[in-house]
């Protein structure tokens, strides 16, 4: 009956980790570039009980050398065991933003179905990921950067990574240059560094994104980026793809979940009390 | 109870949203208004860890620990500067920019002393008068037009319903009777304006803090990229897409009831726990 409680109890705390992730996805239902999380429910591990101090016989009992029959298994609640985001394709629209970018993944190839594309931005001192292609000018430098301030890194044209040490400026008629981080022209390779990167504006693809983890700025970090293969419509931006009325069913389910935990839990507590109430006198 | 936080954070947001959305449908019929539009980012994530036991299952897809994201933030308000439509007005005093460009007027403070530069999208031009008598092209704040010699246009004695302009912005008019040279109107081309702009009201904007020099060009006519043209007897219109606006306003009208849902569900949730023990 103890054990009950505490059953009933991680059922109230799953779901309240529940509603704050749905929290999360109604809020960002506006994002450019958000990907919608969802949240996965796991039994705890199953527990083996053990019958004690039973030697009475009978199905189960301790045998006569002392080893524990078994009563069966058991598990202690749920939990929030993992988050994934949603890799989907969101909506497209329009934009009048002249740096505005979507990217439109290539078909997934059967062994990779969270094959996705990414912009790669350098930003607090690494190389990230995002889907966000609205993109300002940096006033300045002007240099290609997201609304956050992050300088967009190209791409090596030969290799299809990000060149970590290269921007984007953007030139008077509005074209791509490929500048150092100081503004410099980025060097060409020549005799001696015949291997230079190539440095061109682009994207990435990442091979299986659920390895990527969110930092927030919808930015993802993490991840093996490879030469992409998918492709970017200009003018255009992606959406977040969080499904409204999917996400309020799922809020009502976690809400009468959480309801059902706590009946539960006071159940539980007017059983006790009989229980309690048992041995008293008068 | 982080939810609370997280559905209140898309509260402000889409507010701020319905902020801009209002100020934009305000502004529909301000001459050279450009339309302003806020940016959404989520917040960092908060990354709980786990036991050994709860992240080493299997069918786990997920790299290790539990990543809760904890709402949005509007990372910037920008502003699109693009065409609007021409008005034609046929005042002689009133001017519209084809292409990119801004007019130059002088701030002034309250002695006439000129204390900066700003620009404009917005020509519609009067005659302001100074207190020695000397007539101006002012602008709709009565802030001295400039020319392209980065002094007001003196336009004392000018018939202004003579004035009219060439191709290179050169006014001409007839002063006490005689043809003459006003001033030449200075267009000054600004790369990349939603960067190096910021609006200080009134239809003016002024170069931010740690603009870039070489993005402000005068003279955007002579220039070989310059597609510049100003017409005499027009007025820009505000760049505001109506449809668009009330369409926006819908999406995050019904965002903001969303959040609000969620922080009704995240009470409802705190009364049950609330209510264990009766």
């Amino acid at each position: 009956m103890i054990r009950g409680l505490y059953t009933a109890t991680s059922g109230m705390t799953l779901n309240e980790r529940m509603q704050e992730v749905v929290s999360n996805n109604i809020a960002n239902a506006n994002t450019v570039g958000y990907k919608g999380d969802t949240g996965v429910i796991r039994s705890f591990p199953e527990e083996l009980l053990l019958r004690m101090h039973d030697n009475k016989g009978g199905v189960g009992a301790e045998n006569n050398n002392g080893q524990l029959g078994p009563i069966g298994q058991l598990s202690q609640g749920a939990m929030l065991e993992e988050v994934i985001p949603r890799f989907v394709q969101g909506q497209l629209t329009s934009s009048d933003n002249p740096h505005a970018y979507a990217i439109v993944d290539a078909p997934q190839p059967q062994n990779e179905i969270n094959r996705r594309s990414y912009f790669a931005v350098s930003a607090a001192g690494q190389t990230m990921y995002t889907r966000d292609g609205d993109f300002k000018v940096q006033a300045g430098t002007d240099f290609l950067v997201t609304t956050k301030g992050d300088p967009v890194l190209p791409i090596d044209s030969r290799t299809g990574l990000p060149v970590a040490d290269a921007r984007i400026r953007v030139a008077q008629d509005g074209s791509y240059q490929m500048v150092t981080a100081n503004g410099q022209p980025y060097p060409a390779p020549n005799a001696a560094n015949p291997n230079a990167p190539q440095p061109q504006f682009g994207i990435v693809d990442v091979q299986d994104s659920t390895q990527l983890a969110k930092y927030g700025e919808t930015y993802f970090r993490g991840g093996q980026a490879v030469q992409s293969t998918g492709e970017l419509n200009k003018g255009q931006l992606e959406q977040s793809n969080v499904d409204l009325a999917q996400t309020m069913v799922t809020m009502m389910n976690v809400m009468r979940s959480y309801e059902a935990n706590q009946r539960m839990i006071r159940s539980l507590d007017s059983t006790l009390e009989k229980a309690v109430s048992v041995g008293r006198i008068g | 109870m982080r939810a609370l936080w997280t559905s209140a954070s898309g509260l402000n947001a889409q507010q701020m949203k319905l902020d801009t959305i209002a100020n934009n449908v305000a502004n529909i019929n301000t001459h050279g208004y450009k339309a302003q539009n806020a940016q959404f980012k989520d917040l960092l994530y908060a990354q709980f860890e786990q036991k050994a036991d709860e992240r080493n299952l299997t069918e786990r897809v997920t790299t290790p620990g539990l990543r809760i994201g904890q709402g949005v933030r509007v990372t910037e308000i920008d502003r699109l500067f693009l065409q609007g439509s021409l008005q034609p007005t046929q005042q002689t005093t009133d001017f519209a920019i084809e292409g990119e460009g801004f007019f130059n007027v002088g701030l002034t403070d309250g002695n006439g002393n000129l204390i900066g530069r700003g620009y404009t999208r917005d020509g519609s031009f009067k005659v302001g008068v100074d207190q020695t008598g000397t007539s101006y092209l002012v602008d709709s704040n009565a802030y001295p037009v400039l020319g392209t010699d980065n002094r007001p246009i003196n336009v004392t004695g000018v018939d202004i319903s003579t004035l009219s302009m060439d191709g290179q912005g050169r006014l001409t008019g007839l002063r006490n009777g005689e043809p003459a040279q006003v001033g030449q109107l200075n267009v000054v081309r600004v790369n990349h304006p939603d960067a190096n702009l910021e609006a200080v009201g009134n239809n003016l904007f002024r170069p931010v803090v740690n603009f870039n020099e070489a993005d402000f060009r005068d003279l955007a006519y002579n220039l070989p990229d310059g597609l510049a043209r100003v017409v005499q007897g027009s007025l820009e219109m505000s760049n505001v897409d109506m449809s668009k606006s009330m369409s926006d306003m819908i999406v995050a009208q019904r965002a903001y009831s969303m959040n609000a849902r969620a922080i009704q569900t995240a009470d409802e949730m705190m009364g049950l726990a609330n209510n264990l023990r009766s």
